[in-house]
């Protein structure tokens, strides 16, 4: 089936077509059994959905929505905006900072500024002498 | 909007719980099409269509009535269901795809049981089909809005509307086809 034809023949189904393409559309349902019964296809097809939706929630919707209102505290629309804005800020924020001290602290440790071997290692005289001055027992 | 719902809806700014009810109760089942045509019959359904009137409870006072009801609440359905949409599928993607299966075939017992009718093939082969064609398809032809209106509630040309509307359909036949192929 021809691509271009089909394509027209959705098209058909939801607006008005040009002349020239509607009688094109016309003689190619006219020659073509396949694209009859394609057309029947989609026309069914349409048909179950517009008719087979399920249209309903549980019994009861209406109770459960109201309990629902009932439950969310109500906070005046103003404060409720800015809250939001200040949740919003505060998450990129909070994020950015994050971003930022990690770089810091990789840097820090690459160079040897922050954490030198010696400031871990390192154990002075008096503090060896004075280890080793204690009696084991 | 009509001069009755209106009045239902003045009546439910005022606080008049039984009128948000009876908003509820007419709308109900609109919101309940457009839902579970997106999603599917799951039990995240309900909890979406509840939070479509909870949404709209607290941003009564902003609808000016520029369209219907209706379509105010069916705009706030859908943006919750392709959310959700979007959701589960950041999920999947952080859990993995899970182990391989052919994507037309039915896969298991539930769905060859539902497939056995064919508004249960239909019903499949929508939940196969991709979000943006979906909507289009649920929104047109399962909730019954016009093309204008389906192009207004997605905020879409409605051009785009025609052309995923004809791509969609042509889509869920070879969907259904190759599901109809696997089971008969």
């Amino acid at each position: 089936m021809e691509k271009r034809v089909l394509k027209l023949l959705y098209r058909s189904l939801d607006s008005e077509l040009k002349k020239m393409d509607q009688e094109r559309l016309d003689k190619a349902l006219a020659e073509s059994e396949e694209l009859r019964e394609c057309r029947a296809d989609i026309l069914s097809l349409r048909q179950i959905l517009a008719q087979g939706a399920a249209r309903s929630f549980q019994p009861q919707f209406d109770e459960r929505v109201m309990s629902r209102i009932r439950s969310v505290p109500t906070i005046p629309r103003g404060h409720e905006v800015l809250l939001d804005s200040y949740r919003w800020a505060f998450r990129r924020l909070a994020a950015v900072s994050l971003l930022i001290l990690m770089f810091l602290l990789s840097v820090a440790v690459i160079q040897d500024g922050l954490f030198p071997q010696d400031a871990i290692f390192y154990v002075s005289d008096t503090a060896i002498s004075r280890i080793l001055q204690v009696p084991v027992f | 909007m009509n001069p009755v719902e209106d009045e239902i809806l003045q009546r439910a700014r005022r606080g008049d719980e039984d009128a948000f009810r009876e908003i509820i109760r007419q709308h109900e089942h609109q919101v309940a099409a457009t839902v579970i045509g997106i999603l599917g019959n799951g039990p995240e359904v309900d909890d979406l269509g509840q939070e479509t009137f909870v949404q709209f409870y607290r941003s009564m006072d902003r609808f000016r009535g520029d369209s219907e009801l209706g379509t105010y609440l069916t705009r706030i359905a859908i943006n919750l269901s392709l959310n959700e949409l979007k959701r589960r599928k950041r999920f999947t993607q952080f859990l993995g795809p899970g182990p391989p299966r052919n994507r037309n075939p039915v896969h298991n017992q539930k769905e060859q049981e539902t497939a056995a009718d064919v508004k249960g093939l239909v019903r499949l082969g929508l939940q196969r089909l991709p979000a943006d064609f979906r909507s289009v398809i649920v929104l047109r032809l399962i909730d019954g809005y016009s093309t204008r209106e389906t192009a207004d509630i997605l905020r879409l040309p409605q051009g785009t509307v025609l052309s995923r509307l004809a791509r969609g359909q042509a889509k869920l036949k070879e969907i259904i086809d190759g599901m109809n192929g696997h089971t008969s």
